[in-house]
């Protein structure tokens, strides 16, 4: 449904889920809801039509049943009043003939239990308890005031089907007992039905109906129904007294609809579903409500509780973690709302802690080795404590300052002859470990090609070939190297993308700028050409790395060439009536100093190499 | 030092610097170019709007020409102003370098 992914936050996916969750719980709270009241709605409602359709039922009978006793207990009292009626035929005949339109027979019974007379002269004479339905009335004959029975046939004719009730006579004399025909029976409570059920309903539109045998309704809350035939009979029971419940559309409404069979009677109650709906209505729209307004809180606060208690520790240990990560390792998690939250920033802080210990265990290891490859590096240097001199032909100094302990830079001097020196100033592009290495096999490089006799040019030109192999150009190195005659101070040199020496002694210090060529190991071939000039006896050339010139000062300006120049003028202006011991040394050392001066607190940045040689011969 | 302008079509780049290339700045252009040197074999570096290159961004130019040569294309360099083509001349780089006037 949603796409939760490393792009999601974790609050996002988990308000989203609860979110679905609630909804689910809110759907199936609601559709059991709905269900067990449409249920409950459903029982109600045929309850109601089932006690209503009882009712009417009842009702009727009770009107029929009262209204027959009165005529017995009536005539009995009449009977009892004239007692010569109790011989006259002629006068119950006439009685029957006059109330014929409820009844049909009157029959007067002595003490014995025998017919002494009747509306019907072949029952004059019958015993009473010689048949099952007749010989149910002798109870009046042992003391029970009235006695009536359901419509049946009699005793005398199983055939003809009557009601009769019997009222006895107060002296003990005998009873009365009189027969209603069934014709007039079913008429009279066709006559009760339809008044029974006129506008009577249930609730407010449901309706009654009341139908024959035949489906034909005769009685019915709205009369327009009244003789209309139920064509849909399977709502309609089978056996008298089961009630029949069922859902149609009936009087143009979708109703809810019991039926029960009575005296051969249909009596059908309908009630609309629509009205039983109105039921449960508001306790539906309360209960869904307050489902809603219970399930949103619940949302809320989980989603409140969730994020005060668990999104924002993540979000707090994710931006300690980010500080950590950016190398910030004096960052401290504290989020402490919890005991998971506590032990993970304890975690975390102990992870860091060990991680500090270690890079300090790792530093102090490198530092030691770093600090021993220095003195591998300087020892691989020439021996240059004090100021070299040869037999008065030269004299030379050379010091090297590194800016990562181990630095790329490094200088080299040494005699090929007696007449011929070789001076090196070479820059490494790089620092560290790896320029170191790469120093170390320039160098060597060099000095065994140089070893070998060839002319600068052609060494050079191999020296860069070999630092390519194996290195493609990954690595290389910016070199000044001259081959000096000793005897006629002609300087034969190379330079392959290195800083200008400077050339001083007899006029003021100048940059000696011929051809600049490609550094050595960048390029597979190149072809180096020779240059030269010619030291004149007493003049110096001064080698130095761009450590010098490009030195950072604390105004962000660079050392520069011209304040190199001065230096270098001053400090020959100071030797120039004294005598030239250690002259090489303090050149150097006062152009270091002076790049330190220069640079104050700045922390140097790239190795100091620095070379002065002095040609002496004929000085 | 700012990089604008990265064009890709097939096989061949095109990016233009602006400013200053110094120790600072090469590593920007060398993740960049690290980036591209996996889909394309040529690239092009516009420099008419870079004022300055120091040695670090020299010896950027120099691994990337021998890389790309290595691999079948070429690195061009186009348009320096006179004081990086003097730097080019100075270090002997200008005869090794494909550099577009």
């Amino acid at each position: 449904m949603f796409k939760d992914d490393k792009n999601t936050k974790v609050g996002t996916i988990i308000t989203r889920w609860l979110f679905i969750v609630i909804f689910l719980a809110l759907l199936v709270s609601l559709v059991s809801i709905i269900f067990v009241q449409t249920v409950y709605q459903r029982m109600y409602a045929m309850d109601l039509i089932a006690e209503g359709v009882d009712d009417v039922s009842i009702d009727i009978d009770e009107t029929f049943s009262n209204v027959l006793r009165d005529y017995t207990l009536g005539f009995a009292d009449m009977i009892e009043d004239n007692r010569n009626y109790i011989t006259d035929e002629s006068w119950l005949v006439d009685l029957v003939d006059m109330n014929s339109d409820f009844l049909s027979e009157i029959n007067i019974v002595d003490r014995q239990g025998f017919i002494v007379n009747s509306s019907i002269p072949e029952y004059i004479g019958w015993d009473m308890s010689s048949g099952e339905q007749s010989g149910e009335f002798m109870c009046l004959l042992d003391g029970a005031d009235y006695y009536e029975q359901e419509l049946r046939g009699n005793s005398y004719d199983e055939n003809i089907e009557m009601v009769y009730a019997g009222a006895a006579f107060s002296d003990g004399s005998g009873f009365l007992e009189i027969g209603i025909s069934k014709k007039n029976y079913e008429d009279y409570l066709t006559a009760c039905m339809s008044d029974a059920v006129r506008n009577r309903r249930i609730g407010i539109n449901g309706l009654y109906a009341i139908a024959d045998k035949d489906y034909r309704i005769i009685g019915s809350t709205d009369d327009k129904f009244n003789g209309y035939i139920i064509e849909r009979t399977e709502i309609l029971p089978d056996k008298d007294q089961e009630p029949k419940y069922s859902r149609v559309r009936m009087f143009d409404k979708d109703c809810y609809v019991v039926s029960i069979m009575r005296n051969n009677y249909y009596y059908i109650g309908g009630f609309p579903v629509s009205e039983a709906g109105r039921f449960g209505r508001l306790d539906k729209i309360l209960i869904i409500s307050m489902n809603i307004l219970m399930l949103l809180c619940i949302f809320i606060i989980l989603s409140r509780l969730l994020n005060r208690h668990v999104v924002k520790g993540i979000e707090e240990i994710n931006a300690s973690l980010s500080k950590i990560t950016h190398g910030d390792l004096e960052e401290k998690a504290d989020v402490k709302n919890s005991i998971e939250f506590a032990e993970l920033s304890d975690g975390i802080n102990s992870t860091v802690d060990r991680l500090k210990q270690m890079i300090a265990e790792a530093d102090a290891r490198i530092d030691e080795e770093l600090a021993m490859a220095n003195s591998i590096q300087q020892a691989s240097l020439p021996d240059c404590t004090d100021e070299y001199r040869d037999n008065d032909a030269f004299s030379l100094y050379a010091s090297m300052e590194t800016a990562k302990t181990v630095g790329g830079d490094f200088f080299d001097f040494y005699k090929l002859s007696d007449h011929l020196l070789v001076v090196t100033m070479a820059d490494v592009s790089d620092k560290g470990i790896p320029a170191a290495m790469f120093m170390m096999r320039a160098k060597a490089v060099l000095k065994r090609l140089a070893e070998e006799g060839r002319s600068v040019e052609d060494m050079a030109s191999a020296a860069n070939s070999e630092l390519w192999e194996n290195n493609e150009g990954s690595m290389f190195v910016t070199v000044w190297i001259g081959f000096i005659d000793l005897d006629t101070g002609r300087v034969q040199y190379v330079h392959a993308g290195h800083t200008c020496p400077v050339l001083f002694g007899i006029d003021g210090p100048v940059f000696v700028k011929q051809k600049r060529q490609l550094m050595m190991g960048a390029m597979p071939e190149v072809n180096y050409q020779g240059q030269e000039f010619t030291l004149r006896p007493g003049e110096s050339l001064f080698l130095y790395t761009d450590g010098v010139t490009e030195a950072e000062g604390e105004g962000d300006e660079l050392y520069g060439n011209d304040r190199l120049l001065s230096v270098i003028a001053a400090k020959h202006e100071a030797y120039r009536n004294s005598s030239r011991k250690d002259y090489c040394k303090d050149i150097c050392c006062s152009v270091t100093a002076d790049v330190h001066a220069f640079s104050g607190e700045i922390p140097q940045s790239d190795d100091i190499t620095v070379l002065c040689v002095r040609y002496n011969k004929g000085k | 030092m700012l990089m604008s302008d990265v064009k890709v079509e097939g096989k061949e780049a095109t990016l233009k610097l602006e400013g200053k290339l110094d120790a600072t700045t090469a590593p920007q252009l060398k993740e960049k170019l690290e980036e591209l040197t996996g889909d394309v074999t040529d690239i092009n570096i516009d420099m008419s709007d870079l004022a300055y290159t120091s040695s670090a961004g020299l010896r950027l130019f120099l691994q990337y020409h021998n890389l790309l040569l290595k691999a079948g294309g070429k690195l061009t360099l186009m348009y320096p102003n006179d004081m990086i083509m003097e730097i080019f001349e100075d270090t002997g780089m200008a005869d090794s370098l494909n550099i577009v006037r």
